[in-house]
C-alpha cells in the first residue's frame, strides 16, 4: 500500500465517523425501517421514460387532450351545483394557482360527494375533489398543495399518457380499439411506474406550492392530515411495494417536510401565508388575506 | 529391617483413587447444595471462596507430576484431565455466580488467557488454543443474543461501565485483538492430547483447516448483526454506514495479511469486505433512501453516498502483487463498474430531471476520456461513455423536451438544459469520433460476454455513433418547433447529415439525407403550403432551395468520394 493510500484510507474514515457522528446526533430514521417502495420508484423512471416516448410517437397532441377534458366537463358540469361555496372556493383557487401552468387547458375543479378524502385529476385540466377531502385538510395552503399536485398529474400528462391509445384510435374511428389498448397498458405496465408518477406530481406540486405565497410545509402537513385517514399501519412486502398505487405517505411526509424546512432555512426572512380561516370561511387568500394567517419561519407573526 | 505390612506402592495407588473419589463427592456437593447458599464471609459470598479454594486445589493436582513414569490407569487416563476439569468448572461457577452483562467479556478474556497459557513450554496444555478457539464462538454468539435481549435498556441510568454499549465495545476489541493473536500464534497440529481425548484430534486437524475461514466469517457475522443492534435503536442510518467502513478495513488488513498468510487469512478478509460491501448496499437501496434529512446544504443521503463512492474508489485503486484468489480476478475488477453504476444511480436519485441529460453527457466526457488515458488501463470505459451518449440522447428527445415546470425562471426551464445537452453531444461526437477507438477494448474476465456488443457496434461504429443523435435531434426539432419552419430546419438536418456523408465516404449517410429531404420536399409542397402564412412559405422555400443548391455544389466537387 501506496502512501497515498493511508492518505486516502484515513480521509474516508474521517468522513465517515463526521456522517456518523452527524447521524447520531441527528437521529435520523427512515420512516418505513426496509421498504422496497423507493427502489420500485426510482427503477420506475425508465418505464415511464420509455412510456413517455410511446406516448410522443403517437400522432395525438395538447389540443385533443384539451378537446377530450372539455367534454368531460361538460358531463360534470351538468351536475355541477355552481352556487356551491365549495364549488366556488376551489375554482378560485385554482384560478389562481392554474396561473402557473405551461399547458393551455381551463382548469375547473369538481366536488365528488363522498366521504373518503380524496381527488384526482383528469385529463384537460379537469379536477376532482370529494368532500371528504375539505373536511380532513385544515387550511387553505393544504388545499392548495393539494390542487398543485392534481394539475402536476395534468401538466406533466400522467393522465394524458393513460389515454393516448384511445385518443389515437379516436381518430380512425375506433376508439374502443384504443380504449382496450391503454386499459392493456396500465395493467400491464402502470404499477411499475405509477409511483414514479405520483413521486412527480408530488415534486411539481412542491414546486409550484414554493412559487405560490402558501407555506411549502402545508404540502408535508396534508400528508400527515391523511395519513391520520389511514386504518391500519402500512406493512411493507415486496408484492405490495410493487402493486401500490402511491408512494407511501410516510415517505411522502418525509420528503416533502424536509424540503419545506430546508426552504425555510434558506429563506428566513420571507414570510407565508396559511389560510386556517380561510378554508373555514370558504374565502381565498385573493378575496380576504387576514393578517395573523402569515407566518415566519414556521412560527405565526 | 523387616519388611513392612504395607504395599506403599499399593497404597499410593489407592490415595491416588480416594483423592479422586473426594473431588468426585466434593463436585457433586457443590453442585446440589453450594448453589443455594447465599452466606457471605467478607466482601463475597461464601460459596465463591470454596470455588476459589476447588480452583486452587485442581491446579495442585494438575501441575503435580510424577518423577517416575507410573503405570497407574487413573494417572494416564484421568490425570490430565485436570486441565478441562479446571476449565469447566470455572466457566460454569463464572456463568452461576457474575452478572449475564459481563459473561461475554468474561468468556473472552477466559479465552485470551488459556491461549496465552497455551504458547507456555508446559507439557500438554496446547489444546488449550483449540478450548481458546471454543470460548470465541461461545463470546461471539453469547454477546449478540445478549446484546439483542438488553439493547432496550441503552440509555437507562446504569454506570458508564454497565451500558450494553459501552461493554459490547470493549468486547469487539478484545475479540478482535484474541483473533489476531489466535491467527498470528495459534499451533493447532502438534497437539498432544490426552488418551482420553483422542476423539478430539480430527476436531484441532479440522480447525487448523478451517480456523481462518470459521473465524473471520463468524466475527464478520457477528460484526454486521452487533453493529445493526448497536446503532440502529439511534438511528436506522448508522448500521450501513458503518459496514461501509468496516469494508475498507476488512480490504486494507487482507493487504496488510498478504505476505505473511496467516492461515490464508487475508482471503477471508477480502471475502468479508465484499459481504459488507453488498450488505450496504442491500441497506442503502431498502433504508437510506427513504431518508431526506439534510446536513447543510446537502442531504446526508447524498453525503452517504459520496462516501460510498470514495471507498468503491479506494479498492478499485487497491492491486494484489500477485493474483492468488479468483475473487481477485472476477470480482476486484468489477468495483470499475460498481463505480460507474452507483455513479449512475445517485445522478438518477439526486439531481433533478431537468439536468440530467447534461449531467449524463458529463459523465460521458468523463468516461471517454478516462477511458482514452492509457495509462489507466480502463479501455471499457470508452464503451461506457457510448451507452451514457445514448442515454443522454433519449432523455433529451423524449423527456426533457417536453418536460413542464411550474417555474417561469430561465436556469429553470429544461429546454436550457436539453439544449445544451444536444450542443454536448455534438462535441461528443466529434471527440468520440476523433479519439476513441472501440478496438481491443480490454474487459474484466467476468464480463466476457460485452466483447460481442462491442464488436458488433465496432463493425458499424459509425451507424452507432451517429444515427441516435441524427434521430433524435429530427425528434427534439419536431416537439420543439413551430411546423411551418420544421422543415427548414430538417431540411437543414439533411444537409449536415449529407456533408457527413462527404467526410466520412459512406453511402448509407447520403441514402438516408436525400431520402429523407425527399420526405421533407413531400411535406413541404402538400402540407407546408396549406397550413404556413404566405410569408412563411416564402422564407422555408428560399431556405429549402439555398440549402438544396448548396448540397449540389458539394456533391459536384465531391462526387469522386462517392
Amino acid at each position: 500500500m501506496t502512501r497515498g493510500h493511508i492518505v486516502f484510507l484515513l480521509l474516508i474514515l474521517f468522513g465517515g465517523t463526521f456522517i456518523v457522528f452527524t447521524l447520531y446526533k441527528q437521529k435520523s430514521r427512515a420512516p418505513l425501517g426496509m421498504s422496497f417502495s423507493p427502489v420500485f420508484q426510482l427503477i420506475g423512471k425508465s418505464t415511464r421514460s420509455t412510456d413517455i416516448a410511446l406516448t410522443r410517437m403517437l400522432p395525438i397532441d395538447q389540443m385533443d387532450e384539451k378537446e377530450y377534458g372539455e367534454a368531460i366537463a361538460k358531463e360534470y358540469l351538468l351536475q355541477a351545483d355552481k352556487k356551491d361555496k365549495n364549488y366556488i372556493y376551489l375554482n378560485a383557487l385554482i384560478k389562481e394557482v392554474s396561473k402557473f401552468s405551461k399547458k393551455k387547458f381551463k382548469y375547473q375543479v369538481f366536488i365528488v360527494s363522498s366521504p373518503v378524502a380524496n381527488a384526482y385529476a383528469l385529463p384537460g385540466g379537469v379536477i376532482c375533489v370529494t368532500e371528504g377531502l375539505l373536511s380532513t385538510m385544515t387550511s387553505e395552503a393544504q388545499i392548495v398543495s393539494i390542487l398543485s399536485h392534481e394539475m402536476g398529474h395534468i401538466e406533466r400528462g400522467h393522465c394524458f399518457d393513460a389515454i393516448k391509445f384511445e385518443l389515437a384510435f379516436k381518430k380512425i374511428k375506433s376508439g374502443t380499439t384504443g380504449q382496450l389498448a391503454d386499459i392493456a397498458i396500465n395493467c400491464f405496465l402502470h404499477h411499475s411506474f405509477n409511483k414514479t408518477q405520483e413521486n412527480d406530481a408530488d415534486e411539481y406540486g412542491y414546486d409550484l406550492l414554493v412559487l405560490t405565497q402558501y407555506d411549502p410545509m402545508a404540502c408535508c402537513e396534508a400528508f400527515k392530515n391523511l395519513q391520520k385517514q389511514e386504518f391500519k399501519s402500512r406493512q411493507s412486502t415486496i408484492v405490495s411495494d410493487y402493486l401500490d398505487t402511491h408512494p407511501p405517505l410516510p415517505l411522502r411526509i418525509e420528503k416533502s417536510g424536509q424540503n419545506a424546512l430546508q426552504w425555510w432555512e434558506e429563506h428566513q426572512d420571507e414570510k407565508r401565508y396559511v389560510g386556517h380561516k380561510n378554508l373555514i370561511d370558504r374565502v381565498s387568500m385573493t378575496e380576504q388575506a387576514y393578517e395573523f394567517e402569515w407566518i415566519k419561519e414556521g412560527s405565526i407573526l | 529391617m523387616s519388611k513392612s505390612l504395607i504395599d506403599f506402592h499399593k497404597a499410593e495407588r489407592y490415595i491416588l483413587h480416594s483423592g479422586y473419589v473426594l473431588i468426585g463427592l466434593f463436585l457433586i456437593r457443590n453442585m446440589a447444595f453450594h448453589f443455594t447458599t447465599e452466606e457471605f464471609w467478607g466482601p463475597l459470598k461464601g460459596r465463591i471462596w470454596i470455588d476459589l479454594l476447588a480452583v486452587s486445589i485442581f491446579m495442585f493436582w494438575g501441575i503435580t507430576k510424577k518423577e517416575e513414569p507410573s503405570n497407574y490407569k487413573s494417572w494416564k487416563y484421568l490425570h490430565p484431565l485436570f486441565l478441562e476439569l479446571i476449565l469447566l468448572f470455572s466457566v460454569i461457577n463464572i456463568a452461576i455466580e457474575l452478572n449475564y452483562s459481563y459473561l461475554p467479556l468474561v468468556w473472552i478474556s477466559i479465552a485470551i488467557v488459556s491461549f496465552i497459557l497455551a504458547g507456555w513450554k508446559h507439557e500438554g496444555i496446547g489444546r488449550l488454543h483449540v478450548y481458546s478457539f471454543g470460548l470465541f464462538i461461545l463470546s461471539i454468539f453469547h454477546q449478540v443474543i445478549l446484546y439483542n435481549s438488553t439493547m432496550n435498556y441503552v440509555g437507562r441510568a446504569l454506570t458508564f461501565l454497565d451500558q450494553p454499549f459501552q461493554l459490547a465495545c470493549i468486547f469487539i476489541v478484545l475479540a478482535f485483538s484474541y483473533l489476531v493473536f489466535f491467527y498470528k500464534r495459534a499451533v493447532l497440529l502438534a497437539i498432544n492430547w490426552p488418551h482420553v481425548l483422542q476423539f478430539m484430534k480430527p476436531l484441532s486437524d479440522v480447525l487448523y483447516k478451517r480456523a481462518a475461514f470459521i473465524g473471520v466469517y463468524l466475527f464478520c457475522a457477528f460484526l454486521l448483526s452487533i453493529s445493526y443492534f448497536m446503532f440502529a435503536p439511534v438511528s436506522s442510518i448508522i448500521p450501513g454506514v458503518i459496514w461501509l467502513l468496516l469494508s475498507i478495513v476488512a480490504v486494507t488488513l487482507s493487504f496488510q495479511n498478504q505476505s505473511t498468510n496467516f492461515m490464508g487469512v487475508d482471503r477471508y478478509l477480502l471475502h468479508i469486505g465484499y459481504i459488507f460491501i453488498g450488505s450496504f448496499l442491500i441497506r442503502h437501496l431498502l433504508v437510506h433512501i427513504q431518508v431526506e434529512a439534510y446536513v447543510g446544504p446537502f442531504k446526508i443521503r447524498f453525503l452517504i453516498e459520496l462516501l460510498a463512492l470514495a471507498v468503491f474508489v479506494y479498492w478499485a485503486t487497491l492491486k494484489p502483487k500477485t493474483i492468488r484468489y479468483k475473487s481477485w480476478d472476477l470480482l476486484h475488477p468489477l468495483f470499475i463498474e460498481l463505480i460507474f453504476v452507483f455513479s449512475v444511480f445517485i445522478i438518477a436519485l439526486e439531481v433533478n430531471a431537468i439536468w440530467q441529460p447534461l449531467i449524463w453527457m458529463i459523465v460521458a466526457f468523463a468516461l471517454a476520456f478516462v477511458g482514452n488515458n492509457k495509462q489507466w488501463n480502463l479501455s471499457r470505459l470508452v464503451f461506457y461513455s457510448l451507452i451514457m451518449y445514448w442515454i443522454a440522447a433519449f432523455q433529451t428527445t423524449f423527456v426533457t423536451s417536453t418536460y413542464i415546470v411550474p417555474s417561469t425562471e430561465m436556469l429553470n426551464q429544461p429546454w436550457v438544459y436539453g439544449t445544451a445537452s444536444v450542443l454536448f453531444q455534438f462535441i461528443f461526437l466529434a471527440y468520440f469520433y476523433m479519439k476513441c477507438s472501440l478496438e481491443n477494448i480490454e474487459v474484466p474476465r467476468s464480463l466476457l460476454f460485452l466483447n460481442r456488443y462491442i464488436s458488433l457496434i465496432n463493425n458499424k461504429r459509425n451507424v452507432y455513433i451517429f444515427y441516435p443523435l441524427i434521430i433524435c435531434t429530427a425528434v427534439f426539432l419536431y416537439w420543439s418547433y413551430d411546423s411551418s419552419i420544421l422543415t427548414l430546419l430538417w431540411v437543414l438536418e439533411c444537409a449536415i447529415v449529407f456533408i457527413i456523408s462527404i467526410l466520412l465516404k459512406e453511402q448509407h449517410f447520403r441514402y438516408i439525407a436525400l431520402g429523407s429531404l425527399a420526405i421533407c420536399i413531400i411535406r413541404l409542397v402538400f402540407y407546408d403550403m396549406v397550413q404556413a402564412s404566405t410569408l412563411n412559405r416564402a422564407l422555408v422555400f428560399l431556405g429549402v432551395g439555398l440549402i438544396m443548391l448548396g448540397m449540389n455544389s458539394l456533391y459536384n466537387k465531391f462526387k469522386t468520394r462517392f
